[in-house]
């Protein structure tokens, strides 16, 4: 049974018609220049014109995008976690939006892509008793969600975060952004801009959620990993860690980004979907073989590594603990949670625990499991972010994002 | 004679274009049309393009901003596609055949739906990325993609018979 994600990867990167080849593509994009050059001065304002004109006469009235009454809703409501941070095991915060976005039906072939209007509400809730109740506290601007300098990781962004004093701090648009030391009740906006670092540099948190800037990022990039939860994951011995671009190996930095090497992981591994880690020392990572997902540890920092289970799908979060444990969600229909014990070579289902978690990781002593992403036809959203104060055994859920 | 670094571009860049293209139009002509408009630009702007050092990245760029936009919309229809059944509803071919329902449900998407699935699992961009190429929210580009998987499943559990598993998995 295949998946349609799968089925999309090998209609895209099948076979594709040849084309006219290299000199007569060549000949086409002189010709049409030539074209283009002669018309250049009577065009523009035929074009214009001629835009407003066919957007009238193309579109059927009702046919924009918007469907009509009894067809399907004319919106859709997702919620988006844009992080949670415990500075303790009691004082938590989660910044969390609620979305509603006009709901995009088939276009008839011609007409014009319709606009995608979004509106979102930003939330901010608080709690003082390790995530037992919370309380929605005021917020003092939008947050920023597309800011240069500052890479947005999808539940785990850098907007919210432990400032040099301690104190939290919230990042909005232009680089303003506030702190407070009383839990949120009264924020300070800071006279200086928000730090973006300097140029090549690449934004990422520490493992007690500071903001720090690697001095670059690793040689190939960073990879569009998503079950890690960070670009680079920081541990508590100072080092980050990432899986590699390509290849079956793992980069990890313990200069702050001056150099990255790449740590071979085991023979037969082919490529790396994701690595975590807590202290440094033990991690873990699920590589690809030809025979299927593997999950590999390391106990030395990733001088070697060995094979400890293979898995049937990819996991869609996990998270090194304290202890030496590890975390992770199946990426499956049906989800759920497992723990490996630190030594151990087999999984145990964790029970009650949020069985469609996305990114996970560990704030404040905290075990953080967010859904990232939840879309739905009606406005009343679910929950999206668990938390877990003894390590994983039992998770309260923080309340849903409102639209 | 010496190829200029243009032409060299171009014979080195074809075929990754024509996959993009074809990706994201799933039209031979219309493909070859969507990477003659992006190298018409792209030599409009080749020195500068050239001094920045990644031509493909900005072919790429140019490429998907023409197939989204609305000029191109209006001015340039792809041919129709075969958005009818092909095959007798009891053939055994018809109900295996994923690949074929993949395309009929894809010439069906929006085309910003479209793109965003092509720069997904074409590419394996991050949402963040895909957004700043399109200009939208991270957000927004999830909901598209959800939108546009949702509109394929919704294709696959009503034809006849297409043996696909449909997974709602979250990776």
């Amino acid at each position: 049974m295949a998946r349609i994600e799968d089925l999309l990867r090998q209609e895209f990167r099948g076979d594709v018609p040849a084309g006219p080849g290299p000199d007569a593509m060549l000949a086409r994009v002189a010709k049409a220049r030539r074209r283009r050059a002669a018309g250049a001065v009577a065009g523009c304002a035929a074009i214009l014109g001629g835009l407003a004109l066919a957007a009238v006469s193309v579109i059927p009235p009702g046919l924009t995008g918007a469907p009509g009454a009894g067809e399907q809703p004319a919106h859709v409501y997702h919620g988006q976690v844009i992080n949670t941070v415990f500075t303790d095991q009691r004082h938590g915060y989660v910044v969390q939006q609620g979305c509603s976005l006009d709901n995009v039906t088939r276009v008839p072939e011609g007409a014009p892509t319709p606009d995608v209007h979004e509106r979102c509400q930003t939330q901010l809730l608080v709690t003082e008793d390790g995530g037992l109740t919370w309380r929605t506290r005021a917020l003092p601007g939008d947050p920023a969600t597309k800011d240069a300098g500052v890479p947005l990781v999808q539940g785990h962004s850098l907007m919210l975060w432990v400032d040099g004093t301690g104190r939290l701090a919230f990042g909005g648009w232009d680089r303003r952004y506030w702190t407070t030391a009383d839990g949120a009740v009264t924020w300070q906006e800071s006279a200086t801009p928000r730090e973006v670092g300097p140029a090549g540099s690449m934004g990422v948190f520490t493992a007690d959620d500071r903001l720090t800037f690697l001095t670059s990022p690793p040689p190939e990039g960073i990879p569009a990993k998503k079950a890690q939860p960070d670009p680079a994951v920081p541990a508590t011995d100072g080092s980050f860690w990432t899986a590699c671009a390509t290849g079956p190996c793992v980069r990890v930095t313990r200069d702050h980004g001056a150099t990255w090497p790449a740590m071979s992981t085991v023979d037969s591994a082919t490529s790396v979907d994701w690595v975590a880690t807590y202290d440094g020392r033990t991690a873990y990572a699920s590589v690809r073989t030809p025979g299927g997902y593997r999950l590999v540890r390391t106990s030395d920092g990733g001088v070697s590594w060995s094979d400890v289970l293979g898995m049937p799908q990819p996991s869609a979060g996990a998270a090194a603990l304290p202890d030496g444990d590890l975390l992770l969600v199946r990426a499956s229909e049906e989800g759920g949670m497992y723990r490996l014990r630190a030594g151990g070579s087999t999984l145990e289902p964790v029970a009650d625990a949020p069985a469609h978690a996305g990114p996970m990781y560990v704030s404040g002593g905290m075990v953080v499991a967010a859904q990232a992403w939840q879309e739905s036809d009606r406005p009343d959203l679910a929950s999206m972010v668990c938390v877990s104060a003894d390590g994983g055994a039992t998770w309260t859920a923080v309340p849903a994002p409102v639209d | 004679m010496r190829q200029s670094a243009f032409e060299q571009f171009v014979g080195e860049s074809q075929s990754a274009l024509m996959r993009h293209a074809y990706a994201l139009t799933g039209d031979v002509h219309a493909s070859e049309d969507l990477v003659q408009d992006t190298l018409v630009r792209m030599a409009g702007a080749w020195r500068r393009v050239d001094r920045e050092g990644n031509p493909l990245g900005y072919a790429r760029t140019v490429m998907l901003r023409l197939y989204v936009s609305r000029w191109r919309v209006l001015r340039r229809r792809p041919a129709p596609q075969p958005l009818v059944e092909t095959a007798e509803p009891r053939d055994a071919y018809a109900g295996v055949d994923a690949r074929d329902a993949v395309r009929r449900g894809l010439a069906g998407l929006p085309r910003l739906q479209r793109a965003v699935l092509v720069l997904s699992y074409l590419d394996d961009m991050a949402d963040e990325d895909i957004a700043e190429l399109l200009n939208r929210r991270p957000a927004t580009i999830r909901s598209l993609r959800s939108r546009g998987l949702h509109a394929l499943r919704d294709r696959f559990s009503t034809s006849d018979g297409a043996e696909v598993g449909v997974h709602r998995g979250t990776n």
